[in-house]
């Protein structure tokens, strides 16, 4: 027995246990030398905030807008899965083979064949050119699903454990002298530092989302374009060549209202739709959105109108309605206005709640609000009244809540 | 130590057991928003170890000297066991073998920082030694972190990233550069509650242990705590006065994009004339990241526009001015003052309010 092994806190035990010795494998050298690798590529940041993400903002590393996995529900049972565990649309990868530790045996050294499957999930795309979109194009996340078979999954007598991963894309080619070929990989959205270390247990089936490495020196990958993903075990030959690698090409992300439906409609309406819209060409009037968490299934969406009346003098209309989770209109909302108000106060509640008629609200993409509105301030003399169809445009970007 | 070393693996298991998050009661009402259940919008997902609205600012790594209860130890961490595994054959080979028998000493803080609501954060910083910083040939890794409070002792998340559910980092990680931890709970597991007092044991998983012991929290030993919140995007909302309810305040904070320097407040108020007819003012004002409050906001009233758009320009006048800081996620304490010159029926006067916040904004839940 090693006197190196985990020492165990009385009998609770969560991620550590105490190990027997083991003799060292040569069989598959290189799974370290990648570890390794890997750490020549994590140069302290040029910028040393750069790691410390002081914004949420559409930071130059990130893979895909912020708001794109705001629905993503736990979707297994008694298990977090942040990430979305059914495969959609066109689909990517095959069986891969990987190393497995097993726990029987007295090398461990034992193979397991999975099923990997490579996949876009359609996030907001308005057309701003990013890190990630550098030509202003669709945009989706791509997500990774390592699948251990139906008989398998969940066992820990025997399991695999995470492949290395590289990209090439463009001038980054497999392999590149200063690993600019790796990506981040990770089991929850919208993380910048978070990694998966090579060979770590992959004990139940998961999904990983691709990202990019914060540091300098590190590529920004635009995985909304083609590229291709290599999986590799780290077994060799007794020549030290690689025999354990798994190369999958992805196409660009190009969708069609067949492939991807999700692209070509409104975005569900969550959090991230909260903000200021108004029509750049009447600057002075425009509407204030804020949509709230309710009991899970459903949310309430609000809507601030801050308009003229007749007379040019400032007026205000609200609008709310409660939706379910997943809508991607708020269709026939209700809006009013009060009369009898005071302010800053000063009258005696209630104020009148006043009907002013309808609006129908969706979002084509985090940048624009189209609705569609009829009503008339009848109590009011001169206010406002009318119908007709708007698409407004999203002013700013509000902190910690970046939608693009 | 004889033989080959151990290689390292950590396990993690879920154990399933179905959480919810604690639900707490608010209230509501104002403007025409319908009463909310306060339940929280995610089922199965660990119980929070700190307000989301935490960290919108960052980890504040090497800020542990603002803590006044800042612990901080030094420990041997030991090199990558993976590295003992890299064949003769490998150009790294004599690297990895020093890397294999490597041990550094590392120091290890341990501090809280104040959260909203008399709720504070616990962190792990683990600082290499000098000039080793960002060292990648050879590096300490990351020890066993284990929390014991009252009969309760478990392996503990911890991560990188703030507000994560299931990231973790795994004993044996290589620690490259001073790092900064949050301590989390883990689905399907006890929580903790780390504003309260325990044992924190950081082992270097060769044969030394660290303890850490924590008095429970008391954000009157943090003047941070009463300075009420750092204005960030978790302030963005609705405020009224539930004795007046049918007027409110909307707030937004922007980002700048001028690199984390600066942010956006504005503030629309809805509020009504002398006629008790609808009527907005509008407060804007750029203020530096880390703030608690903005004074003498600028506040403009328009006029001149139209209804949907039916209007070619707006004359925007000087109103007066507004302050605002927050105190926690639900109040707001504001002062206005109009000036002179506003138009007849325009809103005017001065004075202070307290507002209570109506809702929360999916996924900017401030708490």
């Amino acid at each position: 027995m090693s006197a190196k092994h985990f020492r165990l806190a009385g009998a609770l035990v969560l991620f550590a246990a105490a190990l027997p010795a083991l003799a060292a494998s040569t069989a598959r050298p290189r799974v370290v030398v990648e570890q390794l690798a890997r750490t020549k590529l994590l140069q302290p940041a040029a910028n040393a905030g750069a790691a410390q993400a002081k914004e949420l903002i559409p930071n130059a590393s990130r893979a895909y807008p912020a708001g794109c996995f705001s629905d993503t529900q736990p979707s297994v049972a008694g298990n977090i899965e942040p990430l979305p565990v059914t495969p959609s649309g066109p689909l990517y990868g095959g069986a891969v083979t990987l190393y497995a530790y097993n726990t029987q045996l007295v090398n461990h050294d034992t193979t397991e064949n999975v099923t990997i499957t490579i996949w876009r999930l359609p996030c907001s795309s308005s057309g701003d050119k990013t890190g990630y979109n550098p030509d202003g194009g669709a945009v989706a996340a791509t997500l990774i699903r390592i699948q251990r078979s139906a008989a398998s999954n969940g066992t820990t007598l025997i399991y695999p454990t995470f492949p290395a991963i590289r990209i090439a894309q463009g001038s980054i080619g497999f392999d590149d002298a200063n690993f600019r070929d790796y990506a981040r990989v990770v089991a929850e959205p919208n993380t910048v530092i978070a990694d998966t270390n090579i060979d770590a247990p992959v004990i139940s089936s998961t999904t990983y989302v691709l990202e990019n490495y914060p540091y300098s020196g590190a590529s920004v990958f635009a995985f909304n374009q083609s590229f291709q993903i290599r999986f590799d075990n780290g077994y060799t030959d007794t020549s030290g060549n690689p025999i354990g690698q798994t190369v999958f090409s992805i196409p660009a992300y190009n969708p069609t209202a067949s492939s991807y439906p999700a692209a070509s409609q409104p975005l569900p309406i969550n959090g991230y739709l909260s903000g200021s819209w108004y029509d750049p060409t009447h600057s002075g009037e425009g509407i204030l959105t804020q949509v709230y968490d309710n009991d899970g299934k459903t949310r309430i969406f609000a809507a601030t109108w801050y308009t003229f009346d007749q007379a040019g003098i400032p007026f205000w209309l609200v609008a709310s309605a409660t939706f379910s989770v997943g809508a991607t209109s708020i269709p026939n909302m209700a809006v009013g206005y009060r009369t009898g108000g005071g302010f800053a106060g000063s009258f005696t509640p209630p104020a009148p709640q006043q009907n002013w008629g309808t609006m129908t609200v969706s979002f084509p993409n985090c940048q624009k609000m189209t609705f569609s509105y009829n009503g008339a301030a009848t109590a009011v003399n001169g206010g406002p009244a009318g119908s007709g169809t708007k698409t407004f445009t999203r002013l700013g970007s509000i902190n910690s809540l970046a939608c693009q | 130590m004889t033989g080959n070393p151990t290689r390292s693996r950590d396990r993690h298991v879920n154990r399933p057991r179905s959480r919810r998050f604690r639900v707490g009661p608010w209230l509501l009402a104002a403007l025409l928003v319908p009463a909310i259940a306060w339940t929280d919008a995610r089922a199965d997902t660990p119980a929070r170890a700190y307000p989301p609205s935490c960290f919108a600012d960052g980890l504040p790594l090497g800020q542990g000297a603002q803590d006044p209860h800042l612990q901080g130890l030094s420990i041997s961490l030991h090199g990558d066991f993976n590295a003992c595994f890299v064949s003769t054959a490998s150009p790294t080979y004599a690297v990895a073998q020093q890397e294999c028998h490597y041990s550094e000493a590392v120091n290890v803080f341990v501090f809280r920082v104040p959260c909203s609501a008399g709720t504070s954060a616990t962190l792990l910083e683990i600082d290499r030694a000098a000039g080793m910083q960002g060292h990648t040939d050879l590096y300490p890794t990351f020890p066993g972190v284990w929390v014991l409070q009252g009969a309760h002792i478990a392996y503990i998340r911890l991560s990188q990233d703030a507000n994560t559910t299931t990231t973790q980092t795994f004993v044996n990680s290589p620690v490259y550069r001073n790092s900064i931890y949050t301590l989390e709970n883990s689905a399907g597991q006890s929580a903790f509650d780390y504003n309260q007092s325990f044992t924190l044991t950081v082992d270097n998983n060769t044969g030394l242990a660290l303890q850490f012991a924590l008095d429970a929290y008391h954000p009157a030993d943090y003047p941070a705590a009463a300075l009420g919140m750092p204005l960030t995007g978790y302030l963005t909302g609705s405020w009224y006065d539930p004795a007046h309810s049918g007027e409110g305040i909307l707030t937004q904070i922007f980002d700048n994009g001028d690199g984390a320097i600066t942010r956006t407040f504005v503030a629309t108020w809805y509020t009504f004339d002398a006629t008790g007819v609808p009527f907005w003012l509008v407060a804007q004002g750029t203020f530096p990241i880390g703030a608690t409050h903005v004074d003498n906001v600028a506040v403009q009233s328009v006029s001149g526009g139209g209804f949907a758009g039916a209007f070619n320009a707006v004359t925007r006048s000087a109103w007066g001015t507004m302050s605002f800081a927050f105190s926690d996620c639900s109040h707001v304490h504001f002062s206005y003052a109009s000036g002179n010159g506003n138009a007849a029926g325009v809103p005017a006067g001065s004075g202070t309010r307290d507002w209570v916040r109506i809702g929360n904004i999916d996924a900017l839940n401030c708490q």
